[in-house]
């Protein structure tokens, strides 16, 4: 497609670099220029198939598009996501590593699984924000939000169950939020452990537990096939694609809202101009019909910000998630 | 290597006094009443008694007139016990270097080594480990995008060779 | 039938039959070679399905998966090196039968056998997708951990000489397992520290090490500088295979079906379903003694079940949007990316597209008849390639096989304490099958038990409390019990002299 000369160009200039690094070996310094001249790695800190990783995948292909370079999507899951975000922190910052960073990097430093906090990143754009939802099983008795409120607030402490994620997961968290919204101890409702939104979406189908507090998104197939019925989103606003679900505030007054968001980080110290360059693909790729029309048709919430109104967003969120987890017990003391 | 079941027998009983040991330092699961020490607890009783059963069974055999341990006849020449070290050594070869001198050169030498080691004919050796270490990166590397390490050559050849192609196109 | 023609002209068309033989070819290379699993497989699909049409893409996945999963047993016979988990639980067994000269048949029955297990999957999946899927979704954590322990007891059955050394090596795969956040509090675990440990030990990697790099250490005492050759050839595979299918039709069956179920449940795939079906075929076996020493019968229904669970999993998937394995876990975003959304209105709203899938499952299983044996036929040559070159050849697939799952160094650090680990159990007549066994199941185990008893508020008796995990648990219970007699009677008869 391209016109010969600049090809040859290209050819030319690549032979040339190529030659170079392999002569005089320390010519890294060179790479950044003609950056990216070889594959990125996109880290994942959550495993292939998940919503974070489809997400992840979108994003890559649109990158690899628009730099002409692959960007390699590699899950680097365990650790409920600390070994995924360590790897993108510690990685070096010449703009051949950038990753997903999630809700957790908020949240993990204040349980003492690690040392990363939001500002361990050079942050590049906020792409995501669900809110979290109530969903219970399709013959459960209760109508509507209410009605389980009032079923909770009645039952002796223990007897509801409930699940989403693991133990002061985000979703844990947005239960404990409401629960406390209601004038209700945290453990009011016990909580179960899961590994993930969708065990335990099957969980709840199978009749194990009594709600589900993850995203509508996430729980969404289920509630498709008539398995789980939807009460409630933890949010300001309503979800369109689940208009017919009402929010915590219209049903129950209660004005709480944690969400799980991602967004895309790279390690501390990128140069600037590789920065300037990621966040324009990254603005565009977020602008582009194919995100646009892949959130939507999950259903995911789309919220951008610029690295600064990023930066901000995480630190905000990092106060919040530290003082609720302490409220919790959650947190390491 | 071989050793009497009593000596295996008392080294799984050591391991799981070990960890079980370990267990105690683990912290109680904030608002549940079971922790992350009941698996591994449940499972230390269980090797311990495993370990018991063996060392009886080991008794057994030391009464029958079997020996606490031997080393098998292969790996008595010394030929044989070297091949085993230069088995070993390359793979903690790769560990040590990938990371610094990148995968091309750290797989090239130590296919090299093992090959002059196992083959012994030096042409065949350094034909047969540039085609190979050239062979697995452009596969792996460029193919199946696996994030091999760059080390010393931050472009990669399989890399430099797909850049020539687009830009020669 | 309207949606089946509009299937038919979807799926006759040579831009798709293109794609089904390129996938099928990058499957079997994938499968073929260790660290590449067909899960990988799918991921590294997903960018290029984006930019083909639904069935397009779906075909690519299913072809590759089908494909990698049996592309698998070739160098697990060959070199005793498993190219994906669904073949570890019969590695041993396939290795042991080219070591006495069996490698034609091996490699012919889990060829034919492949092919036919992923068809009975296949026609179970078009025939009761929504009933078995109905099935599967009723299991909660109960079930599952009865399931698990069923899962585990089959250490016993696959360790050959000595169940005492076989519980062994199954809790140690099981303490292997628990390093790393647990999971169920997220506290790290025997971790002692460090970042590296947090990940946990990698189940791939450890395989990897345990049965090929053991093999090359315990090979590399008899390679002197002299060019040995392994005297076999592939000749005709299909020599012998026709007596096989007539012998263990029933083991076929039986395989297959159990494939199918278990690749429906919801975290159980193909690996799982070809260790469970292998114990069960040494159970009932009326030659159990002739196991682990290269004897053709636990391949047939391990080796029919791995391809029939891949097709199982798709149940789940399709009707409820449950993953029933991880390669289906992907599929689910691409159908959803396609705006194919899972759930019970796909097969109305796209009745075609699924009627399409269906005849691309059966076209993949079709089509790996003449590509396996081409593909058998290409890696004789790794056969008539000296041994003392082999050896260093097989180690660097190995190594970046290894490294290739955790894209760090420090799976390479895994296989290398798996391999010398693997070696030294070995030399004391540890098997090393049940330790895979148990890194596998291990956080199945724990996971479900723990979700369990806090549910029950650690009472015994909610384990029984639900009518399907009470039949599971009383069936295991039953087993166990059982074990213990049989155990227990031979050794009252040895101590008696004394």
């Amino acid at each position: 497609m391209r016109d010969k000369t600049s090809g040859n160009l290209t050819r030319r200039s690549i032979l040339a670099a190529g030659a170079g690094a392999a002569l005089a070996m320390p010519g890294i310094g060179k790479a950044q220029s003609n950056w990216p001249n070889r594959p990125v790695t996109f880290v994942v800190p959550w495993g292939a198939g998940g919503g974070t990783d489809a997400t992840a995948r979108v994003v890559a292909a649109i990158l690899e598009k628009e730099f002409g370079q692959p960007f390699n999507v590699i899950n680097r899951t365990g650790g409920s996501g600390v070994v995924g975000h360590s790897a993108i922190a510690t990685a070096a910052p010449d703009g051949y590593t950038i990753g997903m960073v999630t809700v957790e990097i908020t949240m993990m430093h204040h349980q003492g699984l690690t040392e990363l906090k939001p500002t361990s990143y050079t942050p590049l754009a906020l792409m995501n924000e669900d809110p979290p939802g109530v969903t219970v099983n399709a013959s459960s008795p209760y109508a509507d939000v209410k009605a389980l409120a009032d079923a909770i607030k009645a039952a002796p402490a223990g007897r509801f169950k409930a699940s989403g994620t693991g133990q002061g997961g985000i979703w844990h968290l947005a239960l404990i939020g409401w629960l406390q919204a209601m004038n209700l101890k945290p453990d009011h409702v016990a909580w179960v452990p899961s590994n993930g939104a969708g065990p335990a979406m099957q969980d709840l189908a199978a009749g194990g537990i009594d709600m589900v507090t993850c995203s509508v998104p996430e729980a969404r197939t289920m509630i498709d096939a008539g398995r789980a019925k939807s009460l409630a989103i933890m949010s300001a606003q309503r979800n369109p694609l689940f208009a017919n679900v009402p929010t915590l505030n219209e049903t129950l007054g209660i004005n709480y809202s944690v969400g799980a968001w991602r967004g895309i980080g790279a390690p501390n110290g990128l140069p600037a101009e590789i920065q300037t360059r990621l966040v324009a693909a990254l603005k565009k790729a977020y602008d582009s019909k194919e995100y646009q029309d892949f959130m939507a048709n999950r259903g995911f919430g789309v919220r951008w910000a610029d690295p600064a109104g990023f930066a901000a967003f995480m630190a905000a969120g990092d106060q919040t998630m530290g003082s609720a987890m302490k409220a919790a017990g959650l947190a390491k003391t | 290597m071989r050793v009497n079941d009593l000596i295996s027998g008392a080294l799984l009983i050591i391991l799981a006094a070990a960890m079980m040991a370990y267990t105690t330092t683990f912290p109680p699961f904030p608002g549940q009443k079971y922790g992350p020490s009941l698996f591994p607890r449940l499972l230390g009783g269980a090797i311990v008694l495993c370990g018991m059963l063996l060392m009886l069974r080991g008794r057994k055999q030391l009464a029958a007139g079997q020996p606490l341990g031997f080393i098998d006849d292969a790996y008595r020449p010394a030929r044989g016990w070297m091949s085993v070290m230069m088995i070993i050594g390359a793979i903690v070869f790769y560990i040590a270097f990938s990371g610094t001198l990148g995968f091309v050169v750290t797989a090239f030498i130590l296919m090299l080594a093992l090959l002059l080691w196992f083959n012994g004919k030096p042409l065949n050796a350094v034909i047969i480990a540039i085609v190979a270490v050239l062979a697995v990166d452009w596969f792996f590397g460029w193919m199946f995008r696996v994030p091999l390490p760059l080390g010393v050559l931050p472009n990669g050849p399989a890399n430099m060779l797909m850049n020539l192609v687009r830009g020669a196109r | 039938m309207a949606a089946f023609q509009q299937a038919l002209v979807l799926v006759f068309d040579w831009n798709l039959m293109l794609t089904i033989l390129l996938s099928a070819c990058f499957g079997i290379v994938v499968g073929a070679l260790p660290g590449l699993t067909a899960t990988m497989a799918t991921a590294l699909l997903v960018p290029v399905t984006f930019f083909m049409p639904p069935v397009q893409a779906l075909a690519a996945i299913v072809t590759a998966t089908a494909m990698a999963i049996f592309a698998g047993d070739i160098p697990a016979a060959m070199l005793r090196m498993p190219g994906t988990p669904a073949s570890a639980a019969y590695t041993d067994e396939s290795f042991a039968m080219a070591k006495k000269g069996q490698l034609d048949l091996n490699l012919g029955v889990n060829l034919v056998f492949s092919v036919l297990g992923g068809l009975v999957g296949v026609a179970v999946l078009i025939v009761s997708a929504p009933l078995l899927a109905e099935f599967a979704i009723s299991f909660s954590s109960f079930e599952y951990f009865w399931l698990a322990c069923l899962g585990l007891t089959c250490a016993v059955f696959i360790a050959t000489k000595d169940p005492l050394k076989g519980f062994v090596a199954l809790f140690i795969g099981l303490l292997i397992g628990c390093i790393g956040i647990d999971p169920a509090a997220g506290y790290p675990r025997f971790t002692f520290g460090t970042v590296v440990l947090l990940e946990g030990i990698s189940f791939i990697p450890m395989m990897i090490g345990m049965f090929a790099v053991s093999e090359l250490i315990r090979s590399s005492t008899t390679l002197d500088g002299r060019a040995t050759i392994i005297a076999q050839k592939v000749g005709n595979l299909f020599k012998g295979v026709g007596a096989v299918c007539k012998k263990y039709q029933f083991n076929f069956w039986r395989g297959s079906v159990i494939g199918t179920v278990i690749g429906a449940l919801p975290g159980a795939g193909a690996d799982i379903a070809a260790w469970i079906s292998y114990a069960v075929s040494k159970k009932f076996s009326k030659e159990p003694e002739k196991f682990g020493t290269g004897h053709i019968e636990g391949i047939v229904d391990s080796t029919s079940a791995n391809n029939s669970a891949l097709a199982g999993a798709w149940i789940p998937a399709l009707v409820f949007g449950i993953p029933g394995d991880s390669i289906t876990a992907i599929v689910i975003g691409v159908l959803y990316m396609k705006n194919l959304n899972p759930g019970p209105s796909m097969f109305i709203e796209n009745a075609h597209i699924m009627y399409a899938v269906f005849i691309i499952f059966i076209i993949a299983n079709l089509l790996m008849l003449p590509l396996g044996w081409a593909a058998i036929k290409a890696s004789r040559h790794i056969l008539s390639v000296p041994r003392n070159i082999l050896v260093p050849l097989i180690l660097l697939m190995c190594i970046v096989g290894s490294f290739a799952i955790t894209n760090s160094v420090n799976a390479v650090v895994i296989m290398l304490v798996g391999g010398l680990l693997g070696w030294l159990m070995e030399e004391n007549g540890f098997p090393v099958a049940p330790v895979i066994l148990g890194l596998v199941l291990g956080e199945m185990l724990e996971s479900n038990f723990m979700t369990s008893m806090i549910k029950a508020d650690g009472s015994l008796m909610g384990f029984f409390s639900r009518p399907i995990a009470a039949t599971l648990g009383v069936m295991t219970i039953v087993i166990w019990i059982w074990m213990l007699a049989v155990q227990m009677k031979p050794k009252v008869l040895s101590d008696k002299p004394e």
